[in-house]
């Protein structure tokens, strides 16, 4: 062995169990390109339409998602077939408490994101281009195909932004419509309103993240506008689709209970007392790795804030066991569903309704 | 796969005479366990408070369960005693002097059994002080360290009690490999995974070997996508001796708990006299409020550009990000780069696994000696002569020179001096997680 130290060679060798040979053959690009539906042209540069930032790009330019590109001015999504996360999982996931509860969903996501969130628990995914990420080849055949062989008849786009890949999501959506499968999405809504109608007729049911109540925070920590989030909430709510509200609570950035108590003023007044509201605790992510997880009392007090505005069904997730995990029927108090992380643990409605006193509870619940 | 792996480790530690202080880590490797269990559980201070209460209950209940026990030994002791003499007078032994040692002994059991009602009618209370949601979790709950993180499983405190991940990642290589170099590499890595399941099980016969193989086949015939779906189904199949293991160990701990009237799971750990200043101490902290971070998410102030490299948004994964953004490389350089370092690492392991005529597989042979941490061993392995006349040392050196030749061209004089001045291990360089981020 000349010339090579005994400690050269066990460095070498320890690192070969580890070794990954997963990227042994060249990367080939899973999906195809699409043309965006909602966009104009401008001369040789393309506007995109679908979410409120509407990107003005030049030849070769992509918009802020990562997603899409002006290719010679036609605008293509780069996030279409391709996705990077294709799992089974919990409906209780999205999070979803009326929906379907204890389902299997097929979950799909590509990579890109229209925002910018300093905590995203997806970063890897969301905070990348489609193209910089090992991707399945996932033609909208295979995706339904692959739920039904699962025995899932629910279909979610979830982990990073369905906005981004809106083309794909639609698509996929519709066939999934046709073989009555059930379609729904997690997403912070921030997309402009003729895409969102023409989403709404193929999703099921909305996991909305309303992720604070302050125009600041919107801009200093998520990067876009609250303004557009709100109006596309009354949109999806005259759309008439199931949807219930998520805010992630980040200590220092969106804890402050004035303004959980404004937000919670005008989901009442604008949305209704029935609309679910989850509180989720921020795990540190991303680039607030140095921030503390949310103290439970805090989740505790915005609960206890929502539900005496008159709320009626507010939720805590990222935190179980937990009382607030649990569907509590808003007329006899009795407590109907009990979740325990994404499983559920015993569900005593009746098509909707409470066994005991018999209230119906908002919903889909077949 | 990693209980199996603990349990081995245990085998092999109670070997050693433990060195003083030993029992001071292991009470604060005990309490850690525990710490994980209940910030798991998130009770609440009345649940905690009522914890408190019960476990001192239970704590001054077996004080006195033991002093009166020591009281019925000594009886006990001292009837023995006379009883041995009289056996030993070989003479008849009087009927009192049986009876009292009868009588004896019978009172230690029923003192006995009566501490253990007791302690189960605090067990009862204790359950009753809980939520059905917070004793299934204590319910699978296997103390651990640092408990890994499970996306499926967020709830779960402990040890995974069957942690499947591991066998998927290992599946999943085996699916990337080419056709020649699959199955030894299989066949070593099932080798010692058997090695491990018998360690605990016992012989699972020949046919284990074929029955992995033939899942490895399988995993290797789907795509992508339906791998992805199914790697999860597959890993359990990989693991079902263990699975049916564990089971049949469930229902026989349940019913010896039925039989002998012994404190469940959730008494054994939280009326553990060592809860009390744990919980008390949790009761008294107050959290810091943290202070804001200054830090502001971006904006669409001009679209468009993806992703930049900044060193300090890489992670979790650095491998590649970090020495990519160490040597300051390049986007375009880095898939000539990426696939350089990972036809190095392909040709490494091919040459190590390829067909000899005598039959040996030189990687199986050589990550048994890693696993048992025979290093020497392992370091004789490369000596031997491979099917092209050549030590393995020489083949391996050549891969790694040709790798060398490859990053020479492709980075910048600069570059390639500052990577060689800090003797950075190619082969360790993982290529799969290239991640960037803005």
């Amino acid at each position: 062995m000349d010339g090579v130290s005994r400690r050269a060679f066990l460095s070498m060798a320890a690192a070969m169990p580890a070794m990954d040979v997963l990227d042994l053959f060249a990367k080939t690009r899973a999906g195809e390109f699409k043309e965006v539906e909602f966009y104009t042209k401008i001369r040789e540069q393309v506007q995109c339409q679908v979410c409120p930032l509407n990107c003005t790009l030049k030849p070769g330019e992509t918009c802020f998602c990562r997603t899409r590109k002006n290719h010679d001015g036609q605008l293509l999504s780069h996030a279409y077939g391709n996705p990077c996360i294709l799992t089974i999982d919990a409906i209780e996931k999205l999070p979803l408490s009326h929906f379907l509860p204890g389902r299997q969903t097929l979950s799909l996501a590509v990579g890109g994101c229209n925002l910018r969130c300093l905590y995203c628990q997806n970063w890897n995914e969301s905070q990348n281009k489609p193209d910089d990420l090992k991707n399945f080849d996932v033609s909208k055949e295979k995706a339904v195909e692959g739920a039904a062989k699962k025995s899932v008849d629910i279909l979610a786009y979830t982990y990073t932004e369905p906005v981004a890949f809106y083309e794909y999501t639609r698509d996929v959506q519709a066939l999934a419509k046709e073989r009555k499968c059930r379609n729904v999405c997690a997403t912070a809504l921030f997309i402009n309103e003729k895409p969102l109608r023409a989403l709404c007729k193929t999703t099921d049911a909305f996991a909305v993240a309303l992720k604070g109540f302050d125009e600041k925070f919107y801009e200093k920590v998520l990067g876009v506008q609250l303004a557009p989030t709100l109006k596309a909430i009354e949109i999806v709510k005259e759309e008439k689709v199931w949807f219930e509200l998520v805010t992630l609570i980040v200590p220092t950035f969106n804890d402050d209970l004035a303004k959980i108590k404004e937000m919670v003023a005008w989901i009442k007044k604008t949305l209704g007392t029935k609309v679910p509201l989850h509180f989720g605790r921020f795990i540190p992510q991303y680039r607030l790795k140095d921030l503390p997880r949310t103290p439970v009392e805090t989740l505790e007090k915005c609960r206890n804030l929502a539900r005496d505005a008159g709320l009626e069904h507010v939720y805590i997730f990222n935190v179980s066991p937990h009382e607030g995990n649990n569907t509590i029927c808003p007329g006899c108090k009795k407590t109907v569903i009990e979740r325990l992380g994404f499983k559920v643990l015993k569900n005593d409605l009746v098509k909707g309704a409470c066994p005991t006193c018999k209230a119906k509870l908002p919903g889909v619940w077949e | 796969m990693n209980a199996l792996m603990c349990a081995l480790a245990l085998v092999a530690v109670q070997e050693w005479d433990e060195p003083a202080g030993a029992e001071h880590v292991k009470k604060l490797t005990d309490d850690i366990s525990l710490l994980n269990l209940i910030r798991g559980l998130y009770l609440t201070r009345e649940q905690s408070e009522r914890i408190i209460a019960l476990a001192k209950e239970a704590g001054e209940l077996r004080d006195s369960a033991y002093r009166k026990d020591a009281e019925l030994l000594r009886e006990y002791e001292d009837a023995l005693r006379i009883l041995r003499e009289k056996l030993i007078d070989c003479g008849a032994v009087p009927a009192e002097v049986e009876q009292r040692a009868q009588a004896a002994e019978h009172k230690v059991h029923e003192a006995r059994k009566a501490y253990l009602g007791r302690l189960q009618a605090l067990e009862k209370k204790l359950c009753g002080v809980l939520t059905k949601a917070q004793l299934c979790v204590i319910d699978p709950y296997q103390p651990c360290l640092i408990p890994p993180k499970d996306l499926k499983d967020p709830v779960r405190v402990g040890q995974a009690s069957t942690e499947t991940a591991d066998i998927e990642d290992q599946l999943e290589s085996l699916r990337s490999m080419p056709d020649r170099a699959w199955k030894p590499v299989g066949e070593a890595l099932f080798t010692i995974w058997i090695g491990f399941m018998e360690s605990v099980l016992g012989p699972l016969g020949e046919k284990e070997l074929p029955r992995l193989l033939r899942i490895a086949e399988r995993a290797r015939e789907m795509t992508d996508d339906e791998f992805a779906l199914e790697k999860e189904s597959l890993a359990r199949q990989v693991i079902r001796p263990v699975l049916e293991h564990q089971d049949k160990t469930n229902e026989l701990t349940q019913h010896f708990y039925k039989i002998t009237g012994g404190l469940g799971k959730t008494g054994k750990i939280l009326l553990n006299p060592r809860i009390v200043p744990i919980l008390e101490a949790r009761l008294k902290h107050v959290c810091e409020k943290p202070e804001r971070p200054d830090v502001e998410a971006e904006s669409c102030k001009k679209c468009g550009g993806g992703g930049k490299l900044v060193i300090e948004n890489i992670g979790p994964e650095p491998k590649y990000a970090v020495f990519a953004a160490w040597l300051e490389i390049s986007d375009d350089k880095t898939e000539e780069l990426r696939r350089a370092i990972a036809r190095g690492q392909r040709d490494l392991l091919i040459t190590l696994s390829g067909e000899r005529e005598d039959g040996r597989n030189i990687l199986r042979e050589f990550l048994q000696c890693l696993l048992h941490q025979k290093e020497k061993e392992a370091f004789e392995l490369f000596t031997v002569q491979a099917p092209n006349g050549k030590t393995y040392w020489k083949c391996l050196e050549e891969i790694a020179g040709r790798m060398d030749a490859e990053l020479r061209v492709a980075l910048t004089e600069a570059q390639y001096t500052k990577m060689k001045s800090a003797s950075v291990d190619l082969f360790k360089v993982k290529v799969g997680s290239l991640r960037w981020t803005e």
